[in-house]
């Protein structure tokens, strides 16, 4: 095998929205296959640029995103190969629900994936139901995505990337609008995926659940950088690192 | 279809604010009558969405671009007048904000895809659907149909405004001062390009939008199809007929535009427009099925017409199958919500099949195309920041700034004369440095916009091809003249003025100051708040747009085959307009619980002091010298 390649890796990467903001600095961090990653981080930390950065869908101002040791960038991305092993590998749910939907129905928007991995209408068909029935959302099928309540939402945005059965499970904030009911059964999925061999990165707030769902995290300070990554016990355990990057009071 | 001020002679221009403004003030009326308060976020996103279809555009030879319009759509949801209030009022941002389309041309550019497209689009859709309610599948591919025709219509409009040009407005040696191409050359290129594209690309929008409103926003259609508006529906109807039989008279006659021209007007105006006869071997080629056209007869020419239309409708009617066919799927029995949970489905649990990947290619120009709508979103956004600064243009009352601007273009669009653009452009330049706007991004912003509308017209009249004079060079049969290299500069030049002109006094009046000025300068309040919803909706459209892009990126791994891209336009701007049209209703109540009632308050202007003065002087010597030395008196 020689070398190990990393199923996602980041090296010295920063990023800077066209405004001038700063969002990321210096970030160099890796993934393997089988991982379950939590990113930690007050808000406007830079969780969720780094997660759509893992995602393919903006590219480091400087440093390079690496995907199975080839470069994501949007050149190699428009090439029609590795668009779609890395579309297929890695399923990304949005933070924000309502930007993540974009079909004229529920049904629509969960079979889009499945359209897009060549499989055939009876197979697509087929996923669709089951997922809808595997999040308890069959009676919104017909209904436009826009037009649901916003735990609705974001229950068809994780049907619509489920759908596809991605390796990598990217979630931003998944726990947000969900009731306590659906909370439960969220990371109740979360941890049968991982049993399934599934690779999550998890980005939330939500520190009570996060044993539970992760066991290596990434702690991104005010200033978007790096401050502490490892094992979780040891992060969760340090009151001062808490402390310093904003996430307990 | 945007004509930049540098295309049309100031007396078309003129004219067609006569026209237009009476046609604006029954608007006004009308839709203060009718305008509900729900209605009026409906019709500033329905503006909004109008920009956002307006931005995907190719460029047409005859000097502008070709683009669908939103028109027929935004008729059939809010009334005709409204429609063309909002057109209106969107054409206005598009132009004072992102110099697409001129300030000065606003009224020729309002008649073609504000009354032309509205009325001819609504009056035929009525036509189609009768006295029925409109919300049955019938009347949804008479919209699409009425939408077609809308829209060439406008273009045709269009190419005869271009295409008068260069017969009204040319120098003594027979320079074209404006648009260089005539009726022959400018009207085919218009209508033909939106006979094969963008009239197809609208009728898509409009089916699909309908049918998928017909669905998520049911009372929308229910409330405005009935027939309700007297005058506006006799008027539309009347266009509509006239359109009818238009071509059935083109070919009856023999006769058609091109033929037409050369004969009826040399004689009308004592002038053939210079060099017409040798452009025809050579801007005929660029155009795709323009081989038709100038053919041995007018019964060719109407041919052409007829199968570049018929293409049009087949696309359309292609795709209304599929639209239909789709929605034929029998609605699942609505059950209650289910609890989530048990065990993972067993695919979920294995990796995934193995598949080939899909080939097909497609898409990315939309992508780019949207690219481009950021970016000039983004900039207007920091145009604000600039505009709050302090600055020579900024400290300028903002009344006396609006009036000053008007004569400033006014006077780009009545000079003649080489050194007089130049000087005017040195002026603009250290004017903006003064105002501390970025140069840099200034120049660049102003080069690119005067690049995509003027390149395709200023390259062939450089050529010898609509020009005569004496010949620099002469290779493979093209030569170069000195008229025609003259002309080019000439036209380029008071393009990146007028250009220049719009950006820099965007730059420095922000949103609010603009919008009191006009107050001050009697545009009535309803105009305003509608204007300022829209501006602010655009932002949302674009912002939403963008992020149903990003959410496809996310989960598409194949290309796109033709018929998906079809499909992605038609369904993906139905629910761009359904999105945006939810958000803003929550946008719209956000703005009420917080006291919102209209758009400008109140709130006095400062009084007009020594730099105002200074200004507008200014302004008025620049008209003085434009038109005394272009030898408009001898
Ligand atoms: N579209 C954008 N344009 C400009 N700046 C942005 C944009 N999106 C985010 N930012 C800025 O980038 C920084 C990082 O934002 P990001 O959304 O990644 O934070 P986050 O850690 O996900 O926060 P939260 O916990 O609130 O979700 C913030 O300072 C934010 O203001
Ligand atoms: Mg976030």
């Amino acid at each position: 095998m020689g070398c190990l390649v990393m199923l996602l890796e980041l090296r010295d990467v920063a990023y800077r929205y066209v405004d001038g903001a700063v969002a990321l600095e210096r970030i160099s961090m890796t993934v393997e296959t089988g991982d379950r990653l939590a990113i930690l981080g007050a808000n406007g930390s830079g969780k969720s640029t780094l997660l759509r950065i893992l995602n393919g869908l903006i590219f480091p101002t400087s440093g390079v995103a690496l995907f199975r040791g080839q470069e994501l960038s949007e050149r190699a991305l428009s090439a029609p190969d590795l668009k779609h092993e890395f579309r297929r590998t890695v399923g990304f749910v949005f933070q924000n629900a309502d930007a993540q939907l974009f079909n004229a129905t529920v049904e629509e928007e969960i079979a889009f994936g499945p359209g897009q991995l060549g499989l055939s209408r009876a197979e697509t068909h087929e996923r669709t139901h089951d997922v809808m029935r595997f999040l308890g959302i069959e009676h919104l099928s017909e209904r436009p995505p826009f037009r649901l309540s916003g735990g609705e939402k974001r229950k068809v945005a994780i049907a619509s990337v489920l759908s596809m059965n991605p390796e990598v499970l990217i979630f931003d904030e998944p726990f947000l609008g969900l009731d306590p009911r659906s909370q439960a059964w969220l990371v109740r999925t979360i941890t049968q995926l991982q049993s399934a061999g599934k690779t999550t990165i998890v980005a939330t707030h939500t520190l009570d659940t996060l044993p539970k769902i992760a066991d290596r995290a990434l702690v991104l300070s005010e200033a978007h950088q790096v401050v502490s990554a490892g094992p979780l016990s040891p992060i969760l355990a340090d009151e001062n690192l808490l402390r310093s990057a904003n996430l307990v009071e | 279809m945007h004509i930049p001020d540098a295309y049309l002679s100031p007396a078309t221009e003129a004219v067609a604010f006569v026209v237009m403004a009476p046609i604006w003030m029954v608007a006004v009326r009308k839709t203060s009558h009718s305008l509900s308060s729900r209605q009026t976020p409906l019709l500033s996103v329905g503006a909004a969405f109008c920009f956002a279809v307006q931005m995907f555009n190719i460029p047409a030879i005859g000097g502008t671009s070709a683009h669908a319009l939103g028109a027929t759509l935004l008729a059939i949801l809010v009334g005709p007048w409204a429609a063309l209030m909002g057109i209106s009022l969107e054409l206005a941002i598009q132009a004072l904000l992102f110099g697409d389309g001129g300030i000065l041309s606003l009224g020729a550019n309002c008649f073609d895809m504000g009354f032309v497209a509205v009325f001819v689009g609504y009056g035929l859709y009525r036509l189609l659907v009768g006295s029925r309610s409109g919300s049955g599948m019938r009347s949804i591919v008479a919209a699409g149909v009425a939408a077609y025709v809308g829209t060439v219509s406008a273009s045709f409009s269009a190419g005869l405004l271009l295409g008068i040009q260069p017969a009204i407005a040319h120098d003594q040696a027979g320079h074209a001062l404006y648009c260089p191409f005539g009726l022959s050359v400018a009207i085919p290129a218009m209508v033909i390009t939106h006979m094969l594209v963008a009239g197809p690309a609208e009728a898509i929008i409009t089916v699909a939008a309908l049918a998928y409103l017909r669905r998520t926003y049911p009372e929308l259609i229910a409330d405005h199809a009935k027939p309700h508006l007297g005058t506006g529906l006799r008027l539309a109807r009347g266009l509509a007929w006239v359109l009818v039989l238009t071509p059935l008279g083109l070919i009856a006659n023999g006769s058609a535009w091109g033929e037409w021209e050369l004969t009826e007007l040399r004689r009308m105006v004592g002038y053939a427009p210079a060099g017409i006869m040798q452009a025809k071997p050579i801007i005929r080629p660029l155009l795709p099925d323009y081989g038709f056209a100038g053919s041995t007869g007018g019964f060719l020419v109407g041919l052409g017409y007829l199968v570049s239309a018929f293409i049009g409708c087949a696309l359309v009617a292609g795709f209304t199958r599929t639209l239909l066919h789709r929605r034929t799927v029998e609605p699942m029995e609505q059950s209650s919500p289910g609890a989530p949970g048990g065990s993972l489905p067993d695919w979920m649990v294995l990796p995934n099949p193995p598949c080939t990947v899909s080939s097909s290619h497609g898409g990315p120009w939309l992508e780019r195309a949207l690219l481009r709508m950021r970016e000039k979103v983004a900039s207007s956004i920091a145009s604000e920041t600039v505009a709050r600064q302090a600055g020579l243009l900024q400290s300028v009352q903002p009344t006396a700034k609006t009036v000053g601007f008007l004569i400033l273009l006014l006077s780009v669009a009545v000079s003649r004369s080489f050194l007089v653009l130049v000087l005017l452009a040195l002026a603009i330049l250290v004017s903006s440095a003064a105002s501390r706007v970025p140069i840099a991004d200034f120049v660049q912003r102003v080069g690119a916009t005067t690049a995509f509308f003027g390149l395709i017209v200023a390259v062939p009249v450089a050529f010898q091809t609509v020009s005569p004079g004496s010949t620099i060079w002469s290779v493979f049969g093209i030569t170069v003249s000195v008229g025609g290299v003259h002309s080019a500069a000439l036209i380029l030049l008071r393009l990146a003025c007028g250009i220049g002109l719009a950006i820099l006094w965007n730059l420095t009046t922000p949103w609010r100051r603009l919008i009191r000025s006009f107050h001050s300068l009697g545009v009535p309040n309803l105009v305003l708040t509608t204007a300022t919803l829209t501006y602010r909706y655009l932002f949302v459209t674009v912002e939403t747009l963008a992020d149903m892009v990003e959410a496809r990126t996310s989960r598409q791994a194949g290309g796109l085959s033709k018929r998906e891209a079809r499909l992605y336009a038609g369904t993906g701007s139905a629910v761009l307009f359904s999105k945006s049209l939810a958000f803003s209703e929550e946008l719209h109540l956000a703005m009420q619980s917080r006291s919102f009632d209209s758009f400008p308050k109140s709130e006095p202007s400062r009084r007009l002091s020594g730099v105002d003065f200074v200004f507008l002087l200014a302004a008025i010597a620049a008209l003085a010298i434009s038109y005394g030395v272009s030898g408009h008196v001898a």
